[in-house]
């Protein structure tokens, strides 16, 4: 893992100073909240609904033990004895005090973190792939080229008051487990004659206006990539617009131009910047590359493992769904679910996380990852230790088996906590969780996904889920809007909204009804929810929908 | 935002503490909704609000609108109402003190 230098100690320490000083300057008078508002975001600190809220970085989702336990140590001191991992790689604290957030930063300086550019019109928290490193299917480990991207990017002074907020994500898989497509900038590594290189796509994002991304470049030179995106974010703090926050996101500029012109742009401001890259960004580049590596030397007797699959049908079950082949054959990828059925999705508590952390040191060669499905991933674990990890998760409660399954939903925050929510998302993940863990279906079911935002912030991605809902305020009352066929992988896809609609006792059936056509209609059990949608299209499942509830597909 | 309609409360959160906060017939802030004082009059509403939210006090203020039955006070909206109890998914916001869960 990366670990911070003297430059990086100092940088976080004299950001954390200032913000002090300016904690106390507006406590006592000296700022106004007009003045504050704008430094506060940049330090990642909200007003949320009840309370203010604390999002910290998880740069690229790694984060090692000390770091998860200093995070629980954080929840118990300052806030209710959790956090929240939101779908940005990112921890949110929910109850802290105004008063408090600077020792907060400072207990997080401790571990080599921070919550700078976690808010704000700036380049946020670069995320990746979750199982960057670990993935048998991965090309080249993305979190180097993330850290790159992740230094340059902080406090860049020309990036710090960009028309908008401006997010960047990195895989190194032609399996896209880090929705590159939805993101102001995607970066996918791939090879081209053995060398590296990336493709650059460019203008997605989510939100009111769902925008994939659009190729910028096909395959970037690797030692290309920070003047390259120097560049890109260059024509975009020139030319994206400053008059309309709701058109001020970069996608709005790429679908204005065009992306031929936009990228005309992007080359020409290329041309200019390439020079003033003199080796620096290369020479740190290849630094990271050695952080970054692998050099473990894992337990090799997997006995333990063969004779708890035989004897122990709850653990296979739980290898079946939860773990993942490595790179490695003798290591495994190990998927904690974060989504009990009747929890909130991405919570986990300070005992919880010291339970992690302890199991990641003694089994995982002290490194976790947080996805963006709110999940936790223990990359590297022998497959020796296997059930040494089942039985240590059973201890802390977070031994379910349903990744990928239907109970293995994203939701935002929504209206429990989030300012700018229209509806609740948490009590409706909870309710299609419990229904479909009461049912016994989610393993008939199988692969789904199915995403929840509160509002068309969209932060639970809802429009690329395959089945998303979308919680609206209709005349002071909740109503969620379903949408289907939405993808999020490397076949990205924004889903149809299939009609008006449903109330909050509503959507859960509804729900229900749509799956039971799936499981009527599919050729087979192996065929997978959004292989139907995409075989037969979503006016079955629109009819399905509105069965019993007095709508009209037609007025749909 | 809803529209506003009265009666209406003065509300807001705490500045140090970020807890929500609402104008008491006193003049002074409560945590309680049914401590707040209700207005029928926007404009004097309006008046209180700017008269009271100091800036070195607290943040964010604004009138909400709120039904009043049987000298309690509840916000008109469902979000006024999440916000003046708790989150729903848990019972550690003010509910837990007034035993009183948002459904």
């Amino acid at each position: 893992m990366h670990r911070y230098n003297a430059f990086d100690k100092a940088f976080v320490r004299v950001r954390n100073q200032q913000f002090r000083d300016q904690v106390r300057r507006r406590l006592s008078g000296g700022l106004t909240e007009d003045e504050f508002k704008p430094l506060r975001l940049m330090n990642g600190v909200y007003l949320q609904l009840h309370a203010y809220m604390l999002r910290v970085a998880i740069p690229y989702g790694t984060l090692s033990s000390r770091q998860l336990l200093k995070l629980a140590d954080i929840a118990d001191r300052f806030d209710k004895g959790y956090g929240h991992f939101t779908t940005r790689q990112n921890i949110q604290f929910n109850w802290p005090r105004l008063v408090d957030i600077p020792d907060m930063l400072d207990a997080l300086s401790e571990v080599n973190m921070h919550a700078i550019q976690t808010s704000g019109n700036t380049i946020r928290n670069v995320t990746a792939d979750h199982l960057a490193g670990a993935a048998e299917d991965e090309i080249e480990d993305p979190r180097p080229y993330a850290e790159l991207i992740r230094q340059w990017s902080t406090d860049h002074p020309e990036f710090q008051f960009l028309p908008r907020k401006f997010k960047i994500a990195v895989t190194g898989s032609p399996v896209d487990r880090a929705v590159i497509r939805a993101h102001d900038i995607g970066l996918e590594l791939l090879r081209i004659d053995e060398r590296l290189h990336a493709k650059v796509w460019v203008g997605g994002g989510l939100g009111r206006t769902p925008i994939l991304g659009e190729i910028l470049h096909h395959g970037l030179p690797i030692a290309e990539l920070l003047p390259y995106l120097e560049a890109i974010l260059t024509v975009y703090n020139l030319r994206g617009r400053r008059d309309n926050k709701y058109k001020a996101r970069i996608k709005i500029l790429v679908r204005a131009v065009g992306i031929d012109t936009f990228r005309e742009e992007v080359d020409a401001a290329f041309d200019q910047l390439k020079p003033t890259f003199l080796g620096a960004d290369q020479t740190l580049l290849e630094t990271l590359r050695q952080d970054f590596a692998l050099t473990i030397d894992p337990n090799a007797d997997e006995s333990a493992y063969h004779q708890r699959l035989l004897n122990d049908s709850l653990f296979r079950h739980w290898v079946e769904q939860n773990v993942a082949p490595h790179q490695r054959t003798e290591l495994a990828i190990v998927t904690v679910s974060l989504k009990k059925p009747g929890t909130t999705p991405g919570d986990a508590t300070s005992e919880q996380m010291r339970g992690l952390a302890e199991l990641a040191e003694q089994y995982c060669f002290d490194e976790l990852r947080v996805s963006h499905e709110q999940n936790v991933i223990l990359p590297h674990v022998p497959l020796g230790d296997l059930p040494a990890i089942f039985d240590g998760l059973q201890r802390i409660d977070l031994h379910t088996a349903n990744v990928g399954l239907i109970s293995d939903l994203i939701a935002c925050p929504g209206m429990d906590y989030c300012t700018l929510a229209t509806a609740r998302s948490i009590p409706i993940a909870q309710q299609i969780a419990q229904r479909f863990e009461a049912l016994g279906l989610e393993s008939t079911i199988g692969a789904i996904k199915l995403n929840i935002s509160g509002c068309i912030n969209a932060c639970g991605h809802h429009h690329v889920g395959h089945i998303g809902i979308l919680g609206l305020n209709k005349g002071g009352v909740e109503s969620y809007q379903i949408t289907l066929g939405g993808d999020a992988s490397e076949q990205a896809q924004i889903g149809e909204k299939i009609g008006p609609g449903f109330g909050a006792d509503e959507i859960v059936p509804a729900v229900e009804r749509i799956v039971h056509q799936y499981m009527a209609i599919r050729h087979d059990p192996s065929e997978p929810f959004i292989e139907t949608v995409r075989r037969v299209g979503t006016a079955i499942f629109q009819t399905a929908a509105y069965a019993c509830t007095g709508v009209e597909a037609s007025d749909a | 935002m809803a529209r506003l309609n009265p009666p209406v409360v003065v509300t807001a959160n705490a500045l140090a503490g970020g807890e929500v906060i609402y104008l008491t017939e006193q003049q002074a802030w409560s945590i309680w909704i049914d401590e707040g004082f209700v207005f029928d009059d926007l404009n004097a509403a309006e008046a209180a609000m700017i008269a009271n939210a100091s800036e070195h006090d607290v943040v964010a203020p604004y009138l909400m609108s709120v039904r009043v039955n049987n000298g309690q006070i509840s916000g008109q909206d469902y979000r006024e109402h999440v916000r003046s109890l708790g989150p729903t998914n848990y019972w550690h916001g003010k509910q837990a003190e007034n035993d009183d869960a948002p459904v």
